[in-house]
């Protein structure tokens, strides 16, 4: 006791303090487990948040606490010999005190740091443990937004679809269904393709065998080519059904809730601009409306590209 | 070495340079009184000095512990003239931080705006920002009018707008607010300082882009880094900074101080000194089964704790026979902070508080 008492306050303070941290380092989780023993918790185990602080090199600041500097690795030169190959890149800035006692994160670990100020909760998960990372993360949404365009919809260029996807995303949930959108997308895509197909082949060899023997042949003589194939009626079959098909698929497309995010280019560098200069959101609709009717465009020449082929073969080997 | 720990606050008390005192514990085991019970001690103590009560709780009660109303700024305490409270209002504080942020951007119409406005009040953890900065803001005061007295210059020393507490002591939210809120000066610095990396990458093209504004945010996101980095720094100085824990003699909030000890132990942040309230000290109890009852109960965590927290100081405050509220009720169970509290001598207080 004699010694205890000769020491000043500050100094009992400091043994203390060194004993308190000694006794925790040492046996944190044994404490914890042996409370829940003696509570009789339904819990088996506990680990010590003290556990899982990561080893950092520990560098005295106050003369009574220590604090965990984080000095990165640095390779030393002799000043008196230059080395052959300067390698400069293990040098590095030494890293402000950590208060949480860890080392600097690494650059990824940017969204959980945000994720961490706006309620992640303390990351071993005790008490203050708050919403779970990833969940209503408003930062990975703005990384989704621009690494594969409006989330809310767009695809295509169906503006009637633009809202369906609703609600605050899960990443994982969101990403597959856009891939079950795609693929419904295509799925229709691919089943008016074979329709379109089927009828123009159907419509052309019908009226090619219908047709007078001229009819579906090329010729230099543009009294023939007017008369022959007029008779024919081929192409106002062909532009009716062309209409119907194209229309119907319009249509179909526009009522429909699969709205998938294809990566359009032009959707995209919307997204960019509108980042800095949101007046360029309110021609998207505009755009989007443009893109879907481009869209029906493509499959009509589609079409027309397909009996001029027919045409040419009938006439190469009519 | 053996020391004789005192089963009291006396050492936080009679600490001349702590700026910082947090009380902290479970829901409904006391901190509220013992923070004011703290306060009120250290301003009887210190009758020169002035201390500073700020409740970081959304659920405020310092108002309703003292049967005096407090708002966002801080008021005297009536009957103790040098000891004021302050009830953090966030959206008060939300309000401030939208007129500020006018001076940047004064579209009306900007979507962005009422964005934010929407928003930043439904974060998670806002509450805790907001009493952070409003630590950030005492930590700037406390500077200025220690200026202002080096100089000689009374007037702005006193001025009600820099007043330097001695010491300021925070009633804080159930552990996990409290938790949070101490992570964020780590947190804070490591962004601020990615922010001014990438002021350094983007810099130039913002500032072709938007003009000079930019520049301004992020020369205030430096300061701001500044202060952040000194609080980081006191707040890990024991010599500053200290946190009480409150407990009850039960399993739970044993197991949960425990927890929280160890937590801030990763915080670096000193923790020397646990309070455990609503004790029943029935040991001569026989009329009254369900005390005795109970404070077998209690007494099996309690010895528990004496074995756990041999190198802290622990402090056993009774469960008084009415609510301690008002100034006066206050004192009277603030003294078993400093004086440890003996059932034969003291059980006429049980039931002699007044009632409010």
């Amino acid at each position: 006791m004699s010694m205890s008492d000769s020491l000043t306050a500050d100094e009992k303070r400091r043994l203390l303090r060194e004993r308190r941290q000694a006794k925790m380092n040492a046996k944190a989780t044994d404490r914890l487990n042996t409370i829940l023993t003696s509570g009789s918790s339904v819990k088996e185990t506990a680990s010590s948040p003290l556990d899982k602080k990561p080893t950092t090199t520990e560098v005295p600041v106050h003369s009574d606490a220590v604090r965990t500097v984080s000095v990165p690795a640095v390779s030393l030169r002799d000043d008196d010999d230059d080395p052959e190959d300067v390698d400069i890149s293990a040098h590095g800035t030494p890293q402000p005190p950590s208060f949480a006692g860890s080392a600097p994160p690494p650059a990824e670990d940017f969204d959980a740091m945000l994720n961490k100020l706006f309620g992640a909760g303390p990351a071993t998960g005790g008490p203050g443990a708050g919403a779970a990372d990833g969940d209503a993360d408003p930062f990975a949404m703005m990384m989704q937004m621009l690494n594969s365009g409006d989330p809310s919809g767009g695809a295509g260029g169906f503006p009637a679809m633009a809202n369906g996807a609703e609600g605050v995303p899960d990443s994982s949930y969101q990403a597959k269904l856009q891939q079950y959108y795609a693929y419904q997308q295509r799925k229709t895509k691919t089943v008016f393709f074979i329709v379109r197909f089927i009828t123009t082949v159907v419509n052309f060899f019908y009226h090619y065998h219908n047709s007078p023997e001229n009819a579906f042949q090329a010729s230099s003589q543009a009294a023939i080519r007017q008369f022959e194939f007029a008779k024919s009626g081929f192409f106002s079959w062909f532009i009716t059904i062309e209409v119907g098909i194209l229309a119907t698929y319009f249509f179909v497309v526009s009522s429909t809730k699969y709205v998938a995010n294809d990566g359009n280019l032009i959707l995209k560098g919307i997204s960019m601009a509108s980042m800095f200069l949101p007046q360029v959101q309110q021609y998207r609709p505009l755009i989007l409306r443009l893109l879907s009717y481009w869209e029906v465009l493509g499959m009509f020449f589609g079409d027309v590209a397909l009996i001029t082929l027919l045409f040419g073969l009938t006439s190469y080997f009519g | 070495m053996e020391f004789e720990l005192e089963p009291t606050l006396e050492s936080i008390v009679s600490h001349d340079t702590l700026k910082w005192i947090f009380v902290g514990g479970k829901g409904g085991v006391g901190k509220t009184t013992t923070s004011s019970s703290i306060a009120v001690q250290l301003a009887l103590a210190h009758p020169k000095d002035e201390f500073l009560l700020i409740s970081t709780d959304p659920a405020h009660n310092l108002s309703d512990a003292f049967c005096q109303k407090f708002g966002k700024d801080a008021r005297k305490v009536d009957g103790l003239t040098n000891l004021s409270c302050m009830e953090i209002d966030p959206e008060a504080a939300m309000s401030d931080l939208q007129q500020q942020a006018s001076q940047y951007n004064n579209d009306p119409n900007d979507p962005m705006k009422s964005i934010m406005n929407d928003m930043t009040g439904s974060i998670p953890g806002i509450d805790e920002a907001l009493s952070f900065m409003e630590v950030l803001k005492h930590i700037k005061k406390q500077s200025a009018p220690t200026d202002a007295v080096a100089t000689g210059d009374e007037k702005a020393a006193t001025d009600n707008g820099s007043i330097a507490y001695k010491t300021i002591i925070f009633d804080t939210a159930p552990t996990g607010h409290t938790l949070r809120f101490l992570q964020l000066p780590a947190t804070l610095e490591k962004l601020l300082s990615k922010f001014k990396d990438l002021s350094g990458k983007l810099g130039p093209m913002l500032s072709m882009m938007g003009g000079g504004q930019q520049q301004d945010i992020f020369e205030k996101l430096n300061e701001i880094q500044k202060s952040v980095s000194e609080v980081n720094s006191q707040f890990t100085n024991p010599d500053l900074t200290t946190f009480v824990c409150v407990c009850i003699s039960e399993f739970l909030s044993l197991y949960e101080t425990e927890r929280m000890i160890q937590e801030l132990m990763s915080y670096n942040m000193d923790v020397n000194s646990i309070v455990v309230n609503q004790l029943l000290f029935a040991d001569n109890d026989d009329d009254c089964k369900r005390c005795a009852s109970r404070w077998k109960m209690q007494r099996k965590y309690l010895d528990q704790m004496n074995e756990l927290y041999e190198d802290y100081h622990l402090v056993k405050m009774p469960l008084l026979g009415t609510e301690i509220r008002g100034i006066e009720n206050l004192k009277k169970f603030s003294k078993f902070l400093l004086t440890p509290y003996d059932p034969k001598k003291d059980g006429a207080l049980v039931f002699d508080l007044e009632e409010k």
